[in-house]
């Protein structure tokens, strides 16, 4: 077959003089480096086997991965198969059947065309056996590929389809073997690709199995609507609750030829990272920066710094209008038109977010208030104002104080500064719903409600430790689905949180179902409380310890929110509680509780000092 | 003589002679004399003695009450019946001899205890009554699922001298209907029918008993429910209820009558109207787990399509596969349901999430019939109930389309909850305590409760108010009243300050470190407590008791609503798997043909990787003109022809148990009856030979098949020589296509039937019977000289075997292999064996050398003859003998003298 020359002939020994004369590449050496630039890793392989099953027309698809993808790697299709004849000749060095001549690049409507995929994962395999049959044929045939040369072609039995296990992903290059991430991180990256593949393709149903467990899970449903099946997949996906959460929107830009849709994940689904936000360009799953940050920008006033929402969005464009062959691995596009993609995607997303605002879906996971009286007060230049830049611009000293940190606002308590008995403290009332306004014997104080609250509550659990918290059972203990990622970190975590009072056990695959809470948290929604904890611990919160860290999560989310109204009595019980902490002037993540208006700054602003 | 408890026992004992008596004594229920001894062995515990006065001592051996769950569920497992004999009043109340009684009767069939059920498997008590009248036997049968209440009746018919093929049929009939153990008179005879037999008193069952215990059962003469002139089926019914009746006597709450109060009414179970098979097609086709070792293997029909969430589901699955329809409408309201969730797998989920480790309403409703229930799970029940409603608002909430109206029919069946739940769960606590004493009913629901509730919260103030004015007259600072486990309400002092205690205070109780005393005050106060207790715990009892009997009373609405929950659970879990494994509806009509289009073995699917499993195609017809009745399907072993043949009838079972199907495209003319006889087994318990067990199955379907049927042939007479073997399966493929030797009514149409074979000389039969037709195993011979299966079935005749490939694969040393290439060699060169037949496996389109002449042959007839089901298996194996001598010498070219065993043997 055409990979039969060994890889050692290439090494050919230098000349007398030391030097090596000039040659032809042998064949499988040529296929090596060229995969170099494609296979650089086992999630790299499944992409390409998974964008080889949909291109064939697979509408299911089952993948089985060990040893963290670098011992087997399967991936068995229902598609067209290869008929008997060209099942060889696949593994040609730009031998394809997607592309037929230049201008077929001008049309792309697979994913493939290059023709480099299979030769160079059969060039950097210890070992690959394809087994296809197409529809018409009696039988399979199969091949077998050792350290890159191919066995004879013998008949097989199979349904109609094709199956291709990589066993030993480079095997024969033990550098780039070494040079492998860790097993969770390849794990990631592998379910990463299978996720895309949904996603991209809600239609076709598609299993995961990576070492034993079973990530991905997507049965493709019939007679749905694009959005539904975008939702099925996206609850395979991430999880369910976020699916049904999140916004669905479109939008179409005639100039352009553009056309836009997607999932705009709710506010509270947002996390610490952007490794949920999804873009496909016609069906490819693509990284583009400037994309990703047109999202973020839609986010703008719905989160804050650091935080980016879960969000699935697939562009559409007339493939003359997208250039895919801008580097081997296909994740990176250029279109025509950048700027109207850009505008479209900011645009239909931020629409979506403020048509939802209003109705109470999305409420719960609004934390500004959304008073105009109120936020007027401020007179700011935006409509939503922000409370998270108001504690970023405090902490930071107000050098980047925007629209309502003024520099004497920043006579901030330090973090960890040490524990000062708060003086007694009267309220005046509450400010945007966020501050509780009291007067002290120096001068104005602000207390941000749930900084304070978050500190009263942490000490009350830190204080029950070792006892056992005191916990409170829930009526009817709720069932909660995680993610697989928040599902390890509740592994992780259990132990600790169970010490604080978190009663809760594994349920079915992804589950957990609680049945008891702090009593210190009683207040919190439930099921936002234990998603709230496990998201800090997977965004890695700055509290040192374990435990303290656990607790300091289970205050921040037991306590009383932004936007809250409070009336004076609650205020004052806050206050009460707070003076009686032994740390009253930091919330546990180490941000201000209060900050002080000193009485001679105010008379020296009116001019009166 | 004898002590009184002694001559109480015996008294007990001889109301329940063949029950194991459990004589509560204290703490313990104690077994005594031969039942001392049967229990000590059963549950590997101390056999002893206990002396009963004048110098008796007797066998004892007993087991403490609260592990007695555990020991009731190993002796009623072993199919021991257990009469449960309970003190009947406090004994610190009473004077003398404490008053006992037998409260239940624990067995098989009337258990009630979680851990003596199988919450994926019905539970169903049943009784038999055999009549017989002129030449007609009438097996009458009656079966009480004391769980739920479901009952069912059912009259099987027999001619005279057929009491065996009887008894298989109810045996049948029985595990359809959970059957695990079966009443009978105690003359009947001893059927083998694997279940216990307890047996009763021939009064019980008579026609007039059983009208009495109809009318005191449901208040209606037999008239009411068709039963006046089905008399075997009545006494049947009768019988079974005087066993409930003793088995759960006293059981239920005071005053409540004993029998299951929730009984429903009974309703006809007719064989007829469902799918059915013999034990062997059962275990040939792997449709339900033989034993808890498979049962997590998912090695079974069930096993694969068993997703539900609830135990309710699971039975409902279960009964369903045991008993597929085959009236085209239920089918098809059943795939509506599946394919509405398959639309929607939000819904499905959502359905799927609700269910997992809900409430199992109907178990509860058999425990709360009883007065077993604890109040939490009335609680569990009522809230459960209610729970219903929220899942029909979420059916109807779907999206409107073809099939949404199957699932408004479940919705309307979930809703309402009887109001008799609603009024339970509202007076119950959210979690209510298990005893009665304050923690079950609500405050503000109940005067009585609340004033005794009340009375106990003064009392106890009462008490606080005594300790502090103890300590102020003692002037004892420590001074504490606590209550004590066997002492009551005691002063508690620490050793220092015990001396200052008053001198009317009674000691009652010194500790290392503490004393203990009481004083009147404090006593009068104790008992006004207890009291107050014992006042609340009866007002909560009498109420909980009150709503429990109204709830009860509303058992048809309960039935309603577990039954409508176990079929939606059943629906989203089928729905799930076809999504999952891409299953697709099949298509039900009542003609005779059957056509899958890529066809896939569930099982051995489920087992494959994705597109590991080869689909293949079938098409059958019983008339042979759009399809082949017979297909004779050739090939070597191992190469998928029994997977093939197996595919079929699952396929057909999962079509008509209401079920999407493993194939592309299925067509299924409704089966009435399935027989498979794949794969060989011994029955050397029963002392029959491997071809003994196929010669029966044979028969049994041979007699049983109609043009309706599905037939599953494997490789049959491969357990005598070979000619024997070919002579016979040659026979027998005649006989069901139409061929010499067909009874009349196969003359036009016969079952639907695969055959697989090995004898290649049979496929010469697709020439000669106009309605088979040939189909062979693909192979594909590899330039090593080994063997590629390919796994796809194709018209046309197998060339040969492979067996030495086989053989190789499997690993025989390679110098028998290059041996039997000799040998085989040899013998493919040699003239072949008997000419006869190679005569005729070369003529097929040509005129025919036919061994045996056109007309039927009398060695079929003798064949078909054969009462299998009626003779002994030495006379059986002396027919086949006989049968045999005449093959060979047919085979031989001569006609041989008629043996005379065959005529006494074939009646």
């Amino acid at each position: 077959m055409s990979l039969s020359q060994s890889p050692r002939a290439a090494s050919a020994a230098p000349g007398a003089d030391g030097r090596r004369p000039i040659r032809q590449l042998p064949e499988l050496v040529a296929a090596q480096i060229a995969a170099g630039e494609v296979i650089e890793r086992p999630a790299a392989v499944l992409k390409e086997l998974l964008e080889n099953a949909l291109d064939a027309g697979a509408r299911r698809i089952s993948v089985q991965i060990t040893g963290a993808g670098q011992e087997c790697i399967a991936v068995h299709d229902d598609g067209c198969g290869i008929a008997r004849a060209d099942a060889a000749l696949a593994f040609r060095r730009h031998a394809t059947s997607k592309l037929g001549a230049v201008e077929d690049l001008e049309r792309l409507e697979s994913y493939g065309f290059r023709g480099e995929a299979l030769p160079a994962i059969a060039a950097a395999a210890g070992r690959l056996r394809l087994v296809t049959r197409t529809a018409q044929s009696d039988a399979a045939v199969q091949i077998e590929f050792e350290q890159g040369r191919a066995g004879p072609v013998r008949p097989a039995a199979r349904a109609a389809g094709t199956s291709i296990e990589v066993w030993e992903l480079f095997a024969g290059q033990p550098a780039r073997r070494a040079f492998q991430a860790g097993a969770r991180a390849e794990r990631a990256a592998l379910t990463r690709a299978a996720a895309d593949a949904v996603l991209a393709r809600p239609g076709r149903s598609l299993r995961l199995e990576i070492d034993g467990r079973r990530p991905l899970e997507h049965a493709a449903a019939r007679g749905l609507s694009p959005e539904s099946a975008l939702r099925e997949a996206a609850g395979a996906v991430f999880s369910r609750a976020a699916a049904e959460r999140a916004l669905w929107f479109t939008a179409r830009s005639e100039r352009a030829e553009l056309r836009l849709d997607g999932l705009a994940g709710a506010p509270e689904d947002a996390r610490r990272s952007r490794e949920r936000i999804r873009l496909f360009v016609n069906g490819r799953p693509v990284h583009d920066r400037r994309l990703a940050y047109a999202v973020g920008e839609a986010y703008r006033d719905w989160l804050g710094a650091g935080q980016f929402p879960l969000c699935v969005l697939r562009l559409s464009a007339p493939p003359a209008a997208v250039d895919v062959n801008i580097h081997p691995a296909k994740t990176e596009v250029k279109l025509r038109d950048q700027d109207a993609a850009f505008s479209l995607v900011q645009r239909a997303i931020r629409r979506a977010l403020s048509e939802a605002a209003a109705p109470p879906r999305l409420e719960a996971g609004l934390e500004f208030a959304d008073d105009e009286a109120v936020i007027s007060a401020a007179g700011g230049r935006r409509a939503l104002p922000q409370p998270r830049r108001l504690g970023r611009s405090v902490r930071s000293g107000g050098a980047r104080s925007q629209a309502l940190a003024e520099p004497a606002l920043a006579s901030a308590f330090e973090p960890g500064a040490r524990a000062a008995a708060l003086p007694p403290l009267r309220v005046l009332g509450q400010w945007q719903r966020t501050f509780i306004i009291a007067e002290g014997p120096a001068g104005l104080i602000l207390v941000d409600q749930h900084a304070a609250h978050e500190r009263v509550v942490y000490e009350r659990l830190l204080a029950a430790d070792g006892a056992g918290a005191a916990r409170q059972p829930l009526l009817e203990p709720i069932t909660i689905e995680l993610d697989a990622e928040q599902a390890s970190h509740w592994e992780r975590a259990a132990a600790e949180l169970s010490e604080l009072g978190v009663e809760a056990e594994a349920w079915g695959e992804r589950g957990l179902r609680l049945s008891a809470l702090p009593a210190a948290a009683a207040a919190a929604q439930p099921e936002a409380f234990v998603r709230g904890i496990l998201e800090d611990l997977i965004g890695g919160r700055e509290v040192p310890e374990r435990f303290d860290r656990a607790a300091a999560s289970a205050a921040c989310h037991g306590s009383v929110r932004r936007g809250q109204v409070l009336d004076t009595a609650a205020m004052s019980a806050l206050l009460r509680d707070l003076e009686r902490c032994q740390q009253p002037h930091t919330c546990p993540h180490g941000r201000p509780t209060l900050v002080e208006i000193d009485s001679d700054d105010v008379l020296r602003r009116f001019g009166r000092l | 003589m004898s002590t009184p408890v002694r001559r109480q026992y015996l008294e007990q004992k001889a109301r329940h002679p063949d029950a194991i008596l459990f004589f509560r004594l204290g703490d313990f229920y104690e077994t005594f004399d031969e039942d001392a001894k049967l229990v000590a062995a059963e549950l590997d515990i101390a056999l002893t003695a206990k002396s009963m006065g004048g110098g008796l001592r007797v066998p004892l051996a007993g087991v403490p009450v609260r592990s007695v769950e555990q020991h009731l569920t190993r002796l009623v497992g072993r199919g021991h019946r257990v009469a449960i004999c309970e003190q009947l009043e406090d004994p610190r109340a009473s004077r003398g001899l404490v008053r006992r009684g037998v409260v239940r009767v624990v067995s098989p069939g009337t258990a009630l205890e979680p851990a003596l059920l199988e919450a994926g498997e019905a539970s169903a008590c049943a009784a038999a009554w055999l009549t017989r009248s002129g030449a007609e036997l009438v097996l009458g049968l009656a079966a009480a699922e004391i769980t739920s209440g479901a009952c069912r009746v059912a009259e099987l018919r027999g001619r005279r001298g057929g009491e065996a093929a009887l008894w298989q049929r109810a045996r049948e009939l029985l595990e359809r209907l959970g059957a695990r153990e079966l009443v009978l008179s105690e003359d009947a005879g001893e059927p083998d029918l694997g279940l216990p037999l307890p047996r009763r008193p021939r009064r019980e069952f008579r026609a007039e008993a059983a009208a009495r215990a109809l009318a005191a059962q449901y208040g209606a003469p037999a008239a009411a429910f068709g039963l006046d002139a089905r008399p075997a089926a009545l006494i049947a019914l009768g019988a079974l209820l005087s066993y409930l009746n003793e088995a759960l006597a006293g059981s239920a709450a005071a005053g409540a009558r004993s029998a299951p109060a929730h009984l429903a009414a009974p309703r006809w179970f007719e064989l007829e109207q469902y799918l059915s098979w013999d034990r062997a097609t059962e275990r040939a086709l792997a449709l339900l787990d033989a034993g808890p070792q498979e049962r997590a293997g998912g090695g079974t029909l069930l096993g694969v399509i068993d997703r539900c969430s609830s135990a309710a589901g699971r039975r409902w699955l279960r009964a369903a596969l045991r008993a597929p329809l085959v009236e085209r409408e239920r089918i098809e309201r059943r795939l509506e349901r599946i394919e509405a969730l398959l639309e929607r797998p939000g819904l499905r989920r959502a359905v799927g999430e609700r269910l997992r480790g809900s409430a199992d309403l109907e178990r509860l409703l058999g425990r709360a019939a009883s007065g077993l229930a604890a109040p939490p799970e009335l609680a569990a029940l009522a809230n459960g109930l209610l729970a219903a409603a929220g899942l029909a608002e979420a059916l109807r909430g779907a999206e409107a389309d073809d099939h949404a109206s199957a699932l408004d029919g479940l919705a309307e069946r979930l809703e309402p909850a009887p109001e008799a739940a609603r009024r339970l769960a509202e007076a119950l606590e959210p979690r209510p305590a298990s005893e009665f004493g304050g923690g079950v009913v609500r405050a503000g629901v109940d005067a009585q409760v609340d004033r005794g509730r009340a009375a106990l919260e003064q009392a106890q103030q009462q008490l606080a108010e005594l300790e502090r004015s103890l300590r102020r007259e003692s002037g004892i600072e420590g001074l504490r009243v606590n209550r004590q486990r066997t002492f009551g309400y005691l002063i508690e002092l620490g050793r220092a300050q015990a001396a200052r205690a008053p001198a009317d205070w009674e000691r009652r109780q010194s500790l290392r470190d503490r004393e203990r005393f009481t004083e009147p005050r404090l006593a009068r106060l104790e008992r006004e407590i207890e009291a107050a207790e014992a006042g609340l715990a009866e007002a909560e009892r009498l109420l909980v008791e009150q709503l429990r009997a109204a709830l009860v009373a509303e058992a048809a609405a309960v039935r309603r609503i577990a039954g409508a929950l176990a079929r939606l659970d059943a629906a989203a879990a089928l729905a799930a798997l076809a999504a999952e494994r891409n299953w697709t509806r099949p298509q039900l009509e009542h003609t005779g043909e059957l056509e899958i289009e890529g066809g896939r073995h569930p099982i051995v699917e489920a087992a494959a990787a994705e597109g590991g499993f080869v689909p293949n195609d079938l098409r059958l017809a019983d008339d042979g003109r759009r399809a082949p009745q017979l297909l004779l399907v050739t090939g070597p072993n191992m190469a998928g022809k029994s997977t093939y043949l197996r595919q079929a009838a699952l396929i057909v079972i999962l079509a008509q148990l209401g079920s999407f199907v493993p194939a592309a495209r299925a067509r299924v003319g409704l089966v009435d009856r399935i027989f498979a006889r794949v794969g060989a087994h011994d029955d050397l318990a029963g002392g029959r030979s491997t071809f003994m067990v196929e010669m029966l199955e044979t028969a049994r379907l041979l007699h049983g098949a109609t043009a309706r049927s599905l037939v599953l042939l494997d490789e049959i007479g491969r357990g005598t020589s070979t000619w024997d073997g070919l002579a016979i399966a040659r026979a027998v493929a005649e006989s069901l296509a139409g061929g010499p030797g067909a009874p009349a009514e196969r003359r036009e149409r016969g079952p639907r039937t695969l055959f697989a074979t090995h004898f290649h000389e049979l496929t010469a039969l697709a020439g000669s019977l106009e309605r088979a037709a040939n189909a062979a195993v693909l192979v594909e011979e590899t330039e090593a000289g080994g063997l590629e299966f390919l796994y796809r079935v194709e018209a046309g005749a197998a060339d040969r075997s492979y067996g030495v490939q086989v053989a190789a694969q499997a690993g025989l040393p390679a110098e028998v292999i290059e041996r039997a290439r000799t040998l085989l060699g040899e013998l493919e060169r040699a003239p072949r064996g008997p000419p006869p037949l190679a005569a005729a496996a070369a003529g097929p389109g040509g005129p025919q050398l036919m061994l045996m002449p056109p007309a039927p042959h009398p060695l079929l007839h003798d064949l078909a003859e054969l009462d299998v089901d009626g003779i002994t298996p030495l006379e059986a194996i002396s027919a086949l003998y006989a049968l045999r001598e005449q093959a060979r010498a047919e085979l031989r070219g001569l006609q041989p003298e008629r043996p005379e065993r065959r005529a006494e043997a074939g009646s």
